[in-house]
């Protein structure tokens, strides 16, 4: 019987033909069910292996780059038509030429919007040296669904596993994707990237636009794309033998990759009017707000107070849900209907601040950004598709500006989510002039540790330690601690002390501020070492400064080919030693005075009635860290990690 | 019983006391220490630093205070010794009294009181010109200690040629000791001060590789045999000394204004050790050369980014002087470089000691930073 219930398991999610045969060609199948959002109907073959393999010389000139993908065309046809629908026929291949390549590469995919969209496969085989082609089975085609914890949206991913690879194989996917003609109230644009981590031997776009339809305009920042008309309705970009784009980890990629943007003509004025006259509606029908803010306000005495009390409540208290299906991804929902949901999007979060701040007279309005990029200058021409977040600001009652991304609930009040520090930022208003830049605080992290390591004359040691993690760095703490209980916090607080300072005891933790954001996140500890040391031989105590090194650590870059962009550190501890009544400090360890271009580090020695007390400090301020100076910011951190040792010479006052 | 008592005239009246004839009898003359010949007190005052005439000023005191003056108290004679100024004035009331001892017996003994009281004007002379001459220019250490144990006996031997001549006349004195030899204390104190003349025979070995050194003008770079970094000269009065003649094993050393204050440069391979690794090491080792030394460590970072310690100990060496040590240690990613330099002269020599040590400077391009 149990046999059984897995077979029908297996047929339903599994087993069931991926397409199902219709005159149009085969809808592509999800969980049984034929979709028309993309479909199976492919055409006659146009590509043979000779047409996109690379000569022998070009070969070992892109191997000695060690690339085991390789892109030998990357072709996208745009037809603008004259209704206002958008259709790309899109030709994707892969040379694979590593056994890695061929495990790890051998499955293309993309996107279709269910609303808007509709797609067709239109070829999808792979090509062998030898001549042989092998068609992709439509029956293995898979439709994936957004899988997003809350969001929920009608994107689905089309992924075609191809067959008989082997190495040296060449896959082919041609695509047409038709965006359906006034479905999409917003300008249509598209984005791409010419130059990709893999090595391209051809990239072509072409648009052709109809009379009545979109007119298109286009910018692209790579030197090496050749565009250039060709008609009086077309237009043709083409690029040749374009370089693997190098890799690095701590990058933003859509400040630094190389695009083209085709979209359709307007200016970021026009852009926003129209954002606006979306996002507008959402704040007439406002029920309950009224009554809301009675309840929410009431003993607020300062604007401050009331500002922080509408932020706690929108951030905290109206959950993340993002029904994106539809226009649901542009256009927020009503308040009313937010308010009583009590869940929302960005934009439904920031609709609800906004009509909450207004309310009470400030002049409030919302803002389009995204947390992917930092550079307002690669914005090459107005378009929505730059976009994909929205957050609310204010002006305050002297004139200030104060910003709130409402999707964040682990911020205080006061501060701006750190994310978004440097972000690009559309301001939905009417004295706005175009894409600019959010502010950015000069320390991101900050850090205040203060110890007390009390010597006994037994041989114990009895350590206090008081840890308060602030800005940035508080409400990355607060988003890590906040949805463990009590045993997990305890627990991820003690794996985190014997990773960075010892094994040797399991100390006890209290947390404070996790929950409240008004407050910085302090963690408590105490911990007694028994039997440390031998109370009759005993003369030196050293131990390192683990959450200097820690930071150190953790603020290193690993990039080599682009800057780092710093987000700031700012460390204090202070470790005091206290010794029983007949002991005395013989010695103690190195005063730091390390100042550099990257930051200072400051260590002071100070002696106390019964001990010493040990401060050190480290400022490294946000920067942009340029690539010949990687190595020697690294280099300072690392010079920071080997001086972490506190020293401490004791003995007794008889001695 | 009878014993006891004093003797009786033959008729049998009792004694009133002795008559003065019969003092001398029953009262000695003290006895008088022993004429010492010059070479010999010449010898015991150069071998024992000069120390000894601290013991040959109680003798001649004591001698007087017996036989010209009981009011003479030789301690006084001693210790005014020690006083820089002193020996012209001592020199002018002993040949007072030795011109008292020579009227007893009606004759000029020895060269006149002026010779002599102009040897100790000489001597405190020698004592103010070595304190003021410039210790930086040249031996004048060594030059000073040799004359102060050369010169500084000259009159104490001229009266004591006076005093061997009036000794010589005496007939029947009682000595102390035998005449002309060199008692068990002497011979100790010969012993003793070979020990201590060998000893500042090497001083002066050092002084004399010091004077042999290469002289360096203030403020000038000089580096060591390998070439991998730069000293700053803090003050003029240094010389460069031959690696080696200090401590083994260096590649660059220094001697201060005099041989109380030094430098040496040692580099070798880093081996993976960190900075904490090799100041500990250094450490231990100053820990064997001072008496629980106060150390205070500062490092700083460099615009190259590789850190410098420097480290002051301060404490007491072996036989009691306080030394001031300086140790600056820089790590490169291959090497260890350390200037060492010390010094138990006050605080200008100190700051200039100081100076030195941080202005350790590695040459651009001879080490992979």
């Amino acid at each position: 019987m149990k046999r059984l219930m897995l077979l029908a398991c297996a047929l339903i999610g599994f087993g069931s033909p991926a397409v199902a045969q219709t005159a149009s060609g085969q809808p592509l199948v999800v969980n049984g069910a034929a979709v028309e959002f993309a479909v199976w109907q492919p055409e006659d073959p146009r590509f043979a292996y000779a047409d996109l393999s690379l000569t022998s010389e070009r070969r070992a000139a892109i191997d000695a780059g060690d690339a085991a993908v390789i892109e030998p065309l990357f072709r996208s046809d745009l037809h603008l038509r004259a209704d206002g629908g958008v259709v790309e026929t899109r030709v994707v291949t892969r040379l694979l030429t590593s056994p890695s390549a061929v495990r790890d590469a051998g499955n293309l995919a993309f996107w279709v919007d269910a609303y808007s969209q509709r797609a067709v496969i239109r070829q999808a085989y792979t090509l062998l040296p030898d001549g042989r082609r092998i068609e992709v089975d439509p029956a293995t085609l898979q439709v994936l669904p957004d899988t997003n914890d809350d969001i929920f949206t009608d994107s689905y991913q089309i992924v075609v596993p191809f067959s008989g690879l082997e190495v040296d194989a060449i896959v082919v996917l041609v695509t047409e994707t038709e965006r359906k003609a006034g479905v999409w109230p917003l300008p249509w644009s598209r984005i791409y990237f010419p130059r990709v981590f893999r090595p391209r031997e051809a990239f072509e776009v072409s648009v052709r636009w109809e009379t009545g339809g979109i007119v298109p305009q286009w910018r692209s920042d790579l030197d090496a794309l050749d565009c250039r008309k060709d008609g009086a309705r077309a237009v043709r970009c083409t690029a040749r033998q374009i370089t693997a784009y190098p890799r690095d980890r701590d990058i933003a990629y859509r400040d630094v990759l190389p695009t083209l943007v085709i979209s359709e003509k307007t200016t970021w004025q026009g852009l926003g009017l129209l954002v606006r006259s979306l996002f507008d509606p959402a704040l007439m029908q406002d029920d309950g707000l009224e009554d809301l803010l009675d309840r929410l306000l009431a003993g607020a005495t300062s604007m401050d107070e009331r500002l922080a009390r509408i932020h706690r409540f929108v951030a905290q208290e109206i959950r993340y849900v993002g029904l994106e299906a539809g226009l649901g991804g542009i256009v927020p929902r009503p308040v009313a209907t937010t308010l009583r949901r009590r869940f929302g999007d960005c934009k439904d979060k920031t609709a609800l601040f906004v009509a909450l701040a207004r309310h009470i007279g400030l002049e409030a309005y919302p803002v389009l950004t995204t947390f992917d990029r930092f550079d307002a200058d690669k914005l090459l021409l107005p378009a929505a598709s730059y976009f994909d977040h929205m957050i609310a600001c204010v002006v305050l009652p002297d004139g200030s500006e104060r910003c709130y991304d409402l999707t964040d609930p682990h911020t205080p009040s006061e501060q701006f989510s750190h994310s978004l520090h440097g972000a690009v930022r559309l301001d939905l208003t009417d004295d706005m002039v175009g894409p600019a830049h959010f502010g950015q605080t000069r320390y991101r992290w900050v850090y205040d540790v203060s110890t007390t390591n009390r010597f006994h004359a037994d041989g114990s040691l009895d350590e206090r330690q008081t840890r308060v993690f602030s800005e940035g760095y508080g409400a990355n703490m607060r988003a890590g601690l906040q949805w463990r209980n009590a045993r997990e916090r305890l627990a991820w607080a003690q794996a985190d002390y014997h990773d960075n300072a010892t094994r040797a005891v399991d100390p006890d933790f209290e947390f404070d501020g996790i929950d409240d954001t008004s407050d910085a996140v302090t963690i408590r500890s105490t911990a007694l070492f028994p039997n440390l040391f031998d109370p009759a031989a005993y003369d030196t105590y050293v131990e390192n400064d683990v959450w200097l090194a820690h930071e150190a650590r953790s603020v290193r870059t690993e990039n080599n080919h682009h800057p780092y962009h710093f987000t700031g550190l700012r460390y204090r501890s202070e470790t005091a030693f206290h010794l029983p009544a007949d002991w005395r400090i013989t010695r103690n360890g190195a005063g730091l005075h390390f100042v550099t271009a990257y930051g200072r580090l400051q260590r002071v020695i100070d002696a106390t009635d019964d001990g010493l007390v040990v401060v050190t400090e480290l400022t490294m301020p946000a920067a942009e860290i340029p690539i010949e100076e990687l190595d020697r910011f690294n280099l300072f951190l690392d010079r920071i990690i080997e001086n972490a040792r506190l020293y401490v010479g004791i003995a007794r006052t008889s001695d | 019983m009878s014993s006891m008592h004093p003797p009786t005239e033959p008729d049998g009246l009792e004694a009133s006391g002795p008559t003065a004839s019969e003092l001398p009898l029953s009262a000695p003359p003290p006895p008088w220490h022993p004429p010492i010949a010059l070479w010999q007190l010449y010898l015991l005052c150069l071998s024992t630093v000069g120390f000894y005439q601290l013991f040959w000023m109680r003798r001649f005191a004591t001698d007087m205070r017996r036989h010209v003056e009981p009011k003479v108290r030789p301690w006084l004679y001693v210790i005014s010794l020690l006083i820089p100024f002193a020996p012209p004035i001592l020199a002018y009331r002993m040949t007072g009294l030795m011109g008292r001892l020579s009227n007893t017996v009606e004759r000029e003994i020895g060269p006149p009181r002026w010779v002599i009281v102009g040897a100790g004007l000489i001597v405190t002379l020698m004592y103010f010109v070595m304190w003021f001459i410039d210790r930086r220019t040249g031996p004048a250490e060594a030059v000073g200690l040799v004359l102060s144990i050369t010169v500084s006996p000259l009159p104490w031997l001229l009266l004591q040629h006076q005093l061997n001549h009036y000794k010589r006349s005496l007939t029947g004195a009682a000595w102390t000791s035998r005449p002309y030899r060199f008692t068990k204390l002497q011979y100790g104190a010969l012993t003793c001060g070979a020990l201590i003349t060998a000893l500042i025979a090497i001083g002066l070995f050092v002084e004399f590789e010091r004077h042999r050194g290469e002289r360096l003008d203030q403020d000038a770079r000089i580096g060591g045999v390998s070439g991998l970094y730069t000293l700053t000269v803090p003050d003029y009065g240094w010389v460069r000394v031959p690696p080696g003649t200090i401590e083994r094993g260096t590649d660059l050393e220094l001697y201060g204004p005099t041989v109380e204050t030094w430098a040496v440069v040692r580099h070798e391979a880093r081996d993976g050790r960190s900075m904490d690794l090799v100041v500990d090491a250094r450490r231990l080792l100053i820990d064997d050369d001072l008496f629980d030394p106060l150390s205070q460590e500062v490092r700083i970072m460099r615009d190259d980014l590789m850190p410098i310690s420097y480290v002051r100990y301060r404490g007491r060496d072996v036989i009691g002087i306080t030394q001031t040590i300086w140790v600056a240690t820089l790590l490169t990613d291959d090497v260890v470089v350390e200037v060492i330099a010390g010094t138990s002269e006050g605080p200008l020599v100190q700051g200039d000691v100081e100076r030195l040590v941080k202005s350790l400077t590695l040459v651009e391009g001879a080490i992979r930073p």
